[in-house]
């Protein structure tokens, strides 16, 4: 009976995979929906170039500003020569608060900048992680530093002897089961295996998805040349039986 | 594979990337489909994630690996979007409106049969054979361990079967 369900679900699984080249979307549905997609991305460049409408608005304005200062340049000269022509007094008392408004605004900017860069710098430190200099990204809420740390510091080993070749010592790291992907496809666990010039660039804090299953995301790059972009690794671990082990790394862009 | 096409619609040629489309839309739906159960919610999720594709072809390292690239990216997009919404299972009618007739009545009841099974076997069907990705890839678009892929193909099949045979 066992065999009967069994060679069924086989049957079963043949018939979906020659629907593969049987299954047809309709042409007008693909046609319409491809248009779309297309003036998505129309729209996108496009909107790119008004974002330069502000940038031309305020070239623009700079230059009127430019010839208003020539402008009242004049009025400057004049108000030494004459200074007690009424519209000439007024012009350089004007020109005095615009000077102030000015000063007060590059003021304010300057604080804003400050502010920003205080902010970024709470949510970015350069972390010490088994021996290595790691800008780590604050992405969840960090309610325990020392387990932070300590699975930080386990994924950071990890990729260490994933790229020295040490697959079995790696997999040591790993539960049973993502323990064979680590020994028999360490291809599907990093990006380059043959690399050894391995470079950590950012690594998040730990996430916690619940009590026994926390995710750790770790920026590399494997490629020994700086302009090559970094991939990043995701990866799922466990708590099994007190200890902490890798039960996932999917490579990402 | 489009390995050409994809340099050159890496470099922002928007014809060979229209030529992408051409080539992937229909897998990309089908996943979608399977994710949202919604004929129309499908298109929408299609919609935005060959932008997202588009947008970050530069970050593609291997585009032999595009298909199971582009399907991780139809997943992300809608989980963003069909978050809190609830399932839905589309009607024969709705299916119609979007695929060949000749293509979908022949086998009406296996699609009905799938459409009908849990989000999380279906997916790992259409994946594996409708797009016909390999075990690993599956598991990396859905981030799950190969091991769970296989066992869920093994119930998936049943849970399909079992609907099959009781209508």
């Amino acid at each position: 009976m066992k065999e009967i369900k069994r060679n069924k679900d086989i049957e079963l699984a043949k018939a979906l995979e020659s629907e593969k080249g049987r299954l047809k979307l309709k042409e007008e549905v693909l046609y319409m929906n491809k248009k779309k997609i297309m003036n998505e991305l129309e729209t996108k460049k496009r909107s790119r170039h008004i974002k330069f409408v502000p940038v031309f608005a305020a070239s623009l304005l700079l230059v009127f500003s430019m010839l208003a200062t020539s402008v009242l340049a004049f009025p400057g000269i004049a108000a030494k020569v004459a200074p007690n022509i009424p519209l000439v007094r007024e012009i350089s008392e004007r020109d005095q608060e615009i000077e102030d408004i000015r000063a007060a605004e590059q003021t304010k900017q300057l604080e804003i900048e400050e502010l920003k860069s205080e902010i970024e710098e709470l949510k970015m430190t350069i972390k010490k992680i088994s021996d290595e200099q790691i800008k780590e990204v604050e992405t969840s809420p960090n309610e325990d530093e020392e387990q932070n740390l300590q699975l930080q510091t386990l994924v950071v080993e990890f990729v260490k002897e994933m790229y020295r070749g040490n697959y079995e010592k790696a997999a040591r790291y790993c539960t049973d089961e993502f323990a064979q992907t680590v020994i028999k496809s360490p291809q599907d666990v990093i990006m380059r295996p043959s690399s050894t010039a391995v470079v950590f660039t950012q690594i998040t804090n730990v996430a916690k998805v619940d009590d026994s299953m926390f995710l750790v995301f770790l920026r590399l790059n494997d490629s020994g040349e700086e302009m090559e972009a970094d991939y990043q690794l995701d990866f799922e671990i466990v708590m099994k039986d007190d200890a902490f082990l890798i039960s996932f790394v999917g490579i990402d862009a | 594979m489009h390995e050409e096409l994809l340099a050159r619609a890496s470099k922002g040629d928007k014809a060979a990337f229209g030529e992408i489309v051409d080539i992937y839309y229909k897998d990309a739906y089908i996943f979608a489909l399977s994710i949202t159960g919604n004929v129309h919610d499908a298109m929408d999720v299609c919609q935005e994630s060959f932008v997202k594709a588009y947008k970050s072809l530069k970050r593609l390292k291997e585009p032999d690996r595009f298909k199971s690239w582009m399907m991780k990216i139809v997943s992300n997009t809608s989980k963003d979007i069909f978050r809190s919404r609830k399932q839905s299972v589309p009607e024969t009618e709705e299916l119609l409106e979007v695929f060949e007739d000749t293509s979908l009545l022949e086998r009406i009841d296996l699609y009905e049969a799938l459409m009908r099974i849990k989000a999380e076997y279906r997916q790992v069907l259409v994946l594996r054979f409708l797009n016909d990705l390999k075990i690993s890839d599956v598991a990396k678009v859905l981030r799950i361990p190969q091991n769970t892929v296989k066992s869920r193909i093994r119930y998936a099949l049943e849970q399909t079967r079992i609907v099959m045979e009781g209508r």
